[in-house]
């Protein structure tokens, strides 16, 4: 749910729909709920939620159709992948490395680890 | 579904009209109800009107109503869109209404009561000089019975006003000056806690009609002149409880 | 009709008593904005004088460029509701409705009854008589359905039992966004309700402190965690509403946006960044005696 304990609302409303987008919730080309249905489903101003919608906007996720409402663009999924993959490693990998000089992990085991999954991956 | 707004002039007039009609039903019915009573037992003693009796009462009465008028209606009233102003406005049109109804009332009482005296030849004489000097001379009765509880309902409403508006040390001092306003007419023996100048002056026994309504009329117009210049300034109080 | 309300030097003061002073600024436009701030802060002294129940002691108060004491116009354009069984008199709740009906021009009495029903308010029952939860609904009732282009709502929650007032929270925001107004709501409750303000006014010792939108406010708030020396020096020239110390530990919460530069000396000194709840950050801002300089 949308926490008013984790920043700003807006942001957190953006990335629930780029979430969506990344699960195949939402598929390209769909519309999205508008912004008063998101206000009334996670009870927040709808303003808020306008700012959301605008930065998705901005970044080339949604696309407006005037008179209709928002949609999901046709490259979103793409977008929200590459940037998340860019994310990745400064985001997942490297607090992950980080940790583990703190508590004295080789990281000869993590990637013993990592080969293993992709082994049990594959088959 | 949508209501359409009632002008908050006759929304106020509505609010006073129904804060008071039972108790004005109250006070002329159990006035009706004594004076049938005191006539019945006192039948054979009968010396002077009973009715006239219901004039005191009727001082103390419109003395509450008008005390009513601020404390009871002010806050709801201003909460509601009702200015200063219109309020103002109101209450004088419902004191008209009011002072002229408590007027008829005491004429149809005396009227009555004159058709038992004389069904009964009963001797009838009135402990006070009047307006009027017969039970049946209705018009002088109404106007005299509508100045009364004017000036005192307005007495109310002044010294609750000032009490609402400058809180209780000047509030008392309304009480004084009210009080003052009275007996510079005509300093004599009372015997109620609230008296008033009309009432002061109707034991004066040689007054004329055109002195009555001079120095009641006169009382009346200060008294609703100081009342205004007091409301138009007053705030509302944030706590209520 | 939107409304902008505007206070230029308005102070407010009963006898010797400072209410409030050196009021300053302007809130605008159909939104709904809190009013925040601890008890006797002065937050229905101001809610008063928008009303015109209340003179200014000094310098204006405008709503759409008017003043709105004894403004016949404003009168009805302003609903103002708080506690107030006791101005009632011996009215029953249906006739508080039908009285509300008469006096707002855009109220809508089939809202009123529907929401009378979601609160079970029992339409025969003297106001007078009604418990303190009770009476918080029918004021949220009469607020609402008024549709008034200003709407003030002073604390009406008290006594509510959490379901109340998660039913107040989902109307209040359904009929904000069937008929958009300014809707000014004064709450301690921030962690209940805050999440429906698009502004927040946040008044301290009479005056006010602060006006921000929500989401600037919890953008630019934030509070930083590590080492005491680290912590210390990444916030040595921030303004800090709050600091912490645990054994050599230390968090601080710094009110203030945070550039690229500083989000990189974080990293640099192992600092965690975290959000602050939007009631932590009311509570930092009022309850320090003076402003810190930085």
């Amino acid at each position: 749910m949308i926490s008013m304990n984790a920043g700003p609302i807006y942001s957190q409303i953006a990335q629930r729909i780029k979430d969506d987008i990344v699960s195949g919730k939402l598929h390209e080309e769909e519309q999205v709920m508008s912004t008063n249905q998101y206000a009334s489903f996670y009870q927040i101003n709808p303003a808020t939620t306008a700012k959301g919608f605008e930065q998705l906007e901005e970044e080339g996720i949604l696309y407006m159709k005037p008179g209709i409402g928002m949609f999901v663009s046709r490259n979103a999924r793409d977008k929200v992948l590459a940037e998340r993959r860019q994310q990745f490693f400064a985001k997942i990998v490297d607090p992950m490395i980080e940790e583990a000089y703190k508590i004295g992990m080789p990281l000869k085991e993590i990637i013993a680890r990592l080969e293993q999954q992709e082994g049990a991956k594959d088959s | 579904m949508m209501t359409k707004p009632i002008s908050p002039v006759v929304l106020t007039w509505q609010i006073l009209a129904r804060s008071t009609w039972l108790t004005f039903t109250l006070f002329w019915g159990v006035s009706g109800i004594l004076t049938v009573l005191l006539l019945a037992v006192d039948s054979p003693g009968i010396r002077s009107s009973y009715w006239e009796q219901v004039f005191e009462a009727l001082n103390i009465y419109a003395f509450v109503v008008g005390v009513r008028v601020t404390y009871g209606h002010l806050t709801i009233l201003m909460n509601h869109g009702v200015t200063r102003k219109q309020m103002a406005l109101a209450t004088l049109l419902f004191a008209l209404v009011f002072t002229l109804a408590n007027g008829i009332m005491m004429g149809i009482g005396f009227a009555l009561e004159h058709a038992a005296y004389s069904s009964n030849a009963w001797q009838e004489a009135f402990a006070q000089p009047h307006l009027f000097k017969t039970a049946v001379d209705f018009p002088a009765i109404v106007a005299e019975g509508l100045i009364l509880s004017a000036s005192t309902f307005l007495g109310g409403h002044f010294i609750a006003t000032t009490f609402y508006r400058f809180g209780k040390i000047i509030g008392m001092f309304s009480i004084g000056l009210y009080l003052l306003i009275s007996f510079s007419l005509e300093v004599r023996s009372y015997s109620n806690a609230i008296v008033t100048f009309t009432s002061d002056l109707t034991r004066k026994s040689d007054f004329t009609a055109a002195e009555f309504f001079l120095w009641n009329g006169g009382g009346i117009a200060l008294l609703a002149l100081l009342i205004q210049y007091m409301l138009q300034t007053t705030e509302i109080k944030a706590k209520t409880r | 009709m939107s409304v902008t309300v505007e206070w230029k030097g308005l102070a407010k003061s009963y006898g010797a008593h400072s209410a409030l002073t050196h009021v300053n600024g302007t809130i605008a436009g159909n939104k709904i904005i809190g009013l925040l701030g601890r008890n006797g802060s002065g937050k229905t002294t101001l809610l008063a004088l928008i009303k015109g129940l209340l003179r200014p002691t000094s310098g204006q108060l405008l709503i759409n460029g008017q003043a709105p004491f004894e403004n016949r116009a404003l009168a009805r354009e302003i609903c103002f509701v708080r506690d107030s069984r006791m101005t009632y008199g011996s009215f029953k709740v249906r006739e508080a409705l039908k009285l509300a009906s008469a006096s707002w021009p855009n109220w809508d009495h089939g809202y009123a009854l529907h929401l009378a029903e979601r609160f079970s308010l029992p339409l025969e029952k003297k106001v007078q008589s009604l418990s303190l939860g009770m009476e918080s609904s029918l004021n949220a009732i009469i607020g609402l359905a008024s549709r008034a282009p200003l709407t003030l709502m002073d604390e009406t929650y008290n006594g509510m039992d959490a379901p109340s007032r998660y039913l107040f929270y989902e109307e209040l925001l359904e009929d904000y966004m069937r008929s958009p107004r300014m809707l000014v709501l004064s709450t301690h409750l921030i962690e209940e309700v805050g999440r429906l303000f698009e502004e927040v006014v946040l008044v301290d010792q009479g005056t006010i402190v602060l006006h921000e939108t929500t989401e600037q406010l919890l953008m630019m708030t934030y509070v930083v965690i590590g080492t005491a020396p680290d912590v210390e020096r990444f916030t040595d020239s921030l303004q800090v509403l709050h600091t912490q110390v645990l054994g050599n530990m230390k968090s601080a919460v710094v009110f203030g946006e945070l550039s690229k530069e500083q989000e990189r000396l974080a990293d640099l000194y192992h600092l965690d960044i975290q959000p602050v709840p939007l009631q932590d950050i009311i509570v930092h801002l009022t309850s320090r005696k003076e402003v810190p300089s930085s």
